[in-house]
């Protein structure tokens, strides 16, 4: 998906083609959000970046010049104007849950993506599990709750969550591994 | 891999509870994996980066950039205008009773108005218990629209003024207030829901459990969401939507219904702020300069006049008083 297709969208784009520029925003987005939000620790912000580096890059598309990779581009232009964000605006560091410390590495750009036909069957794969474990699941994945603290909230033993927690990993591993494995 | 094949269900439980049991959310094995153990990492890390990246609705965000002819969000956010929802739903309730009786918003069945799982508490506030075992505290001059039964994905209400709501667990059914713009999330957990017409934000303090809070309309650039903790405190101005959130720094958030107050070093000016809210009076000091005095106590459900005995006895002033008002002076 980089590398020759990404030159080609871009310079579709520099003939204003708005189609060519969809599709590099809904290649780029999500990622490109989710590394911003690693550095000023907030979404809205980091959404807001975003969506400036890519209309900057629409309104200058005539004289625009990239390089050999978009992909290190963006990247660049989100980390600068997200450490910009923080040099001027002081923006309130509060460490929400789910960015601190994250398993997957600050500095290359291909941790941030998530191939669209893995995306889909993880999708499909958590929409299977049986609705309780779904729950559970999506209390300690989503919203980052502690086994004790989806306990809590649902009333039920820790105990069960371990044990749904443990079943809804096998389940989404068996649906997942050959995808994954092979990919 | 062949090798998942022969682990027992109390090995996936534990390389699970290794992965995912962790208070910073993080999901990653301490000490080293091996075997199938690695993979089973990396199936978990890719799991992650999903939920991570669907908090993003690039979708939305694109339709929202073209729509507005791809101009910048700072330019969008100072010219869209939010119409205040509630000017709506207030139309919409005005035909209803006030004060402490039931009604129903229609699910498009007919059903009797219904008075029981309605009582007062001791300060006249309306304790409501919804048909899933929720409660809600609402405050005086506030309203709230729910049915005599929820539907079966999902409860929803919607509030104006100020509640309390202590959300009954129910993995299968989030329940979803909305409040002025704000819509808020949650699964069963305690918090304070401060959303009067007058007001220019929407707030909300959370006592237990998480909620998340979204902006209900989309005239802004994006669809902006926080997630708030025990302890912390999130506002929706209604004026363009901002989103803030801080820890609650005010122990007497709830004190409007349980008439609990702490005052550590508090000025009277704001103590007197926390008593006109609570005791619905209009206390003032007689002089700006008395305003700066502090206090440190508590009242566990004490009269107004017992409060302001212990203030006047501390500071040395003297307390008049006119029909609703109170003035401390010297």
């Amino acid at each position: 998906m980089e590398g020759l297709k990404d030159r080609d969208l871009f310079q579709a784009l520099k003939n204003d083609n708005e189609a060519a520029f969809e599709q590099l925003f809904h290649h780029y987005y999500a990622p490109l959000c989710l590394f911003s939000s690693r550095i000023l620790h907030d979404h809205q912000k980091a959404e807001e970046i975003v969506q400036e580096v890519f209309l900057k890059i629409w309104s200058a598309r005539k004289t625009l010049r990239i390089g050999s990779s978009v992909k290190n581009y963006l990247f660049h232009a989100v980390r600068n104007q997200s450490l910009n964000v923080i040099e001027h605006e002081k923006v309130e560091r509060r460490y929400h849950e789910q960015v601190q410390r994250e398993s997957f590495s600050a500095h290359d750009p291909d941790a941030f993506f998530l191939e669209v036909g893995l995306r889909r069957k993880i999708e499909e794969s958590i929409c299977a599990l049986p609705e309780k474990r779904r729950g559970i699941f999506r209390l300690s994945r989503e919203e980052r709750l502690t086994y004790h603290e989806i306990a809590n909230r649902l009333g039920i033993s820790v105990k069960t969550v371990e044990t749904q927690m443990g079943l809804a990993l096998k389940q989404l591993r068996e649906m997942l591994k050959d995808y994954s494995d092979y990919l | 891999m062949e090798k998942t094949k022969h682990m027992t269900e109390e090995e996936w439980i534990a390389i699970a509870r290794d992965l995912y049991d962790k208070s910073d959310g993080t999901a990653s094995l301490s000490g080293h994996p091996e075997g199938p153990a690695v993979e089973i990492v990396k199936t978990a890390k890719e799991i992650d980066l999903y939920f991570r990246l669907k908090q993003f609705d690039t979708e939305r965000a694109f339709q929202q950039l073209k729509q507005s002819g791809y101009q910048s969000p700072a330019t969008r956010r100072g010219i869209g205008q939010t119409r205040p929802v509630l000017k709506v739903a207030a139309a919409a309730v005005l035909a209803l009773l006030v004060a402490s009786a039931a009604f129903f918003v229609g699910t498009g069945k007919q059903e009797a108005t219904r008075q029981s799982g309605v009582t007062v508490d001791q300060y006249g506030h309306s304790k409501i218990q919804l048909a899933d075992g929720t409660m809600v505290t609402l405050n005086h001059d506030s309203k709230m629209n729910y049915p005599g039964r929820f539907d079966r994905d999902v409860r929803e209400v919607s509030i104006e003024g100020e509640a309390f709501f202590e959300v009954h667990p129910d993995a299968s059914r989030p329940f979803v207030i909305h409040a002025g713009d704000a819509t808020i999330n949650v699964l069963g957990t305690s918090f304070n829901v401060n959303a009067y017409p007058g007001n220019d934000e929407v707030e909300v303090v959370v006592e237990t459990g998480k909620v998340r809070i979204s902006k209900t309309k989309a005239s802004t650039a994006v669809v902006r969401e926080m997630i708030l903790d025990p302890g912390e405190r999130g506002t929706v101005k209604t004026a363009g939507g901002e989103m803030q959130k801080s820890r609650n720094d005010n122990p007497n958030f709830l004190a409007w219904k349980t008439r609990r107050f702490v005052f550590t070093k508090t000025s009277l000016k704001e103590v007197m702020a926390q008593l006109n809210k609570v005791y619905r009076v209009q206390v003032k000091a007689s002089d700006p300069q008395l305003e700066k005095l502090l206090l440190t106590a508590h009242f566990e459900d004490r009269s107004l006049d017992f409060i302001l005995k212990v203030i006047s006895l501390t500071h040395d002033l003297k307390v008049e008083a006119v029909d609703d008002a109170y003035v401390l002076k010297d």
